[in-house]
């Protein structure tokens, strides 16, 4: 009974909070979420019979800033043309002033619940490996992120990859316009101990206000207020917890290694760009020496044997059959 | 390297180490052995290059072991029995078949391990 009606008043404000779109190109269906700055709602395109996702400004009354936000995300989706990010169909504003965008319908889910059926290590590292691609092409096209954590990735149901919400983005060699530096409240330093982004309080959003990113998730340098100084190492980082995340409380040394050199807390100890970080997870994968670790000779004979033990046991088998031919052969 | 070459390399060393076991393993014919490497060499040439060429595209290792395998035990099963009737000798058919098939199998492997796959044609 209680919860039949709490549906019944979630669908009552999903329909009296349903924007209404100029024009009857779009037919808006149910919301899909809500961020920090806007709202997203599945969508029908009419013109091209097709579903789309539909991210509209929550609030009429937004601040410059939060429209010059959702505009710059518009704009950084349409610059970035990859398969790994989301295209964007369409802009406008409503009525009201609030602004929105078209954009394709995701249906797929969030890393962090995609990873649940996905047990063996490998196929994780090949996940990220993809997101690691897309990060990297996005910092060549000089688009920071700003905000990676398993929430903004999304995977899809071909095992695609896709990486959202570029609402906090920064574009170098673009001033940022009003976006403050201010600097958090003691203890956001320490990226992993929860930092603030509003006012104390910790959450799995990106605010709008004082610190851009998200508590656990962003590179020290961020929490500290120093988002606008930030270059692609935060991205990194931002990469290196989610690797964290990906790998579980006990990772083989060498992919420890590398998660660490990652999420280093100072910059210059981290890999210098995506790519780095990615190749040598690549390096890890097919079983050759990664740069963030410094094997004994013990260790990479053994990494050598376990690289190899195929073709190791074949030769074993020859020798331990041409044995027995020569003991018996003649019996 | 592609996979009918790295087959070819694989076969010639192979097939050289094989063949020089002779020594060892048949005393009697130790007369012969320049022989039995050169015949030995040969074979390994040819098995390494067929399944080399037969493996070229693939990218499963199980299929390189299945193919290496068949492909040594067709040259090799005929030899054998050749220098079983020869020699009159039937320790021969397992002197030459177990370790061809072995061969034939790491070959195999190999190739499609560490070979170049070559591109689907149009790729
Ligand atoms: N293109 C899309 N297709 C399907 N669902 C989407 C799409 N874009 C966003 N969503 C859904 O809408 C939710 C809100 O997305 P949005 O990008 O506004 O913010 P967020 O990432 O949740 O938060 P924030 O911007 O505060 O970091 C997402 O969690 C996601 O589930």
């Amino acid at each position: 009974m209680n919860r039949l009606s709490d549906e019944a008043l979630a669908h009552l404000r999903d329909v009296t909070e349903r924007p209404e779109l100029p024009g009857d190109r779009y037919e808006i269906h149910e919301r899909l979420g809500r961020g920090g700055m806007g709202t997203v709602w599945r969508a029908t395109d009419r013109e091209l019979a097709r579903d789309v996702a539909v991210k509209v400004m929550t609030l009429p009354a937004a601040s410059d800033r939060e429209r010059g936000r959702l505009q710059r995300e518009a704009h950084i989706l349409a610059r970035l043309e990859h398969p790994g990010i989301v295209p964007i169909h369409d802009i406008g504003q409503l009525a009201d002033g609030r602004l929105w965008y078209a954009m394709k319908l995701v249906r797929g889910v969030a890393l962090d619940r995609a990873v649940e059926s996905v047990s063996a290590l490998p196929a994780r590292l090949r996940l990220f490996l993809r997101l690691c691609e897309t990060v990297e092409f996005a910092h060549v096209q000089g688009v920071i992120h700003r905000d990676l954590k398993p929430a903004n990735v999304m995977v899809g149901p071909f095992g695609e990859v896709l990486v959202m919400d570029w609402g906090v983005a920064k574009v170098l060699g673009e001033p940022e316009e009003g976006e403050p530096a201010a600097p958090p409240s003691a203890g956001a330093a320490d990226a992993s101990g929860g930092a603030a982004t509003d006012g104390g309080a910790a959450t799995d959003s990106t605010s709008p206000g004082t610190v851009l990113g998200t508590p656990g998730w962003m590179a020290p340098e961020q929490a500290a207020g120093r988002a606008h100084t930030v270059d692609p190492r935060a991205d990194v980082f931002g990469l290196g917890r989610i690797l964290h995340a990906l790998v579980g409380s006990e990772p083989p040394r060498r992919l420890a290694a590398i998660v660490a050199r990652a999420e280093a807390s100072r910059p210059e100890d981290r890999y210098g760009t995506a790519s780095e970080l990615a190749a040598d997870i690549d390096r890890f994968l097919s079983g050759t020496a990664v740069s963030a670790y410094r094997e004994g000779a013990l260790e990479k004979l053994g990494r050598l044997v376990e690289r190899h033990r195929v073709a190791i046991l074949l030769l074993l088998a020859y020798v331990v059959m041409r044995s027995l031919l020569f003991l018996w052969g003649d019996r | 390297m592609n996979r009918p070459l790295l087959g070819v390399l694989l076969g010639l060393v192979l097939g050289a180490l094989d063949g020089s076991t002779a020594w060892f393993t048949a005393p009697e014919l130790r007369p012969e052995v320049l022989g039995i490497v050169f015949g030995s060499c040969t074979k390994g040439l040819l098995v390494g290059l067929v399944t080399g060429f037969a493996v070229r595209k693939t990218g499963s290792l199980l299929r390189g072991l299945v193919v290496g395998t068949i492909v040594a035990l067709a040259f090799t099963i005929p030899i054998a029995i050749m220098n079983a009737n020869y020699y009159d000798n039937a320790t021969y058919y397992w002197k030459i078949i177990l370790p061809g098939a072995i061969t034939g199998m790491l070959v195999g492997y190999a190739t499609v391990r560490y070979g170049r796959r070559a591109q689907p044609r149009g790729a």
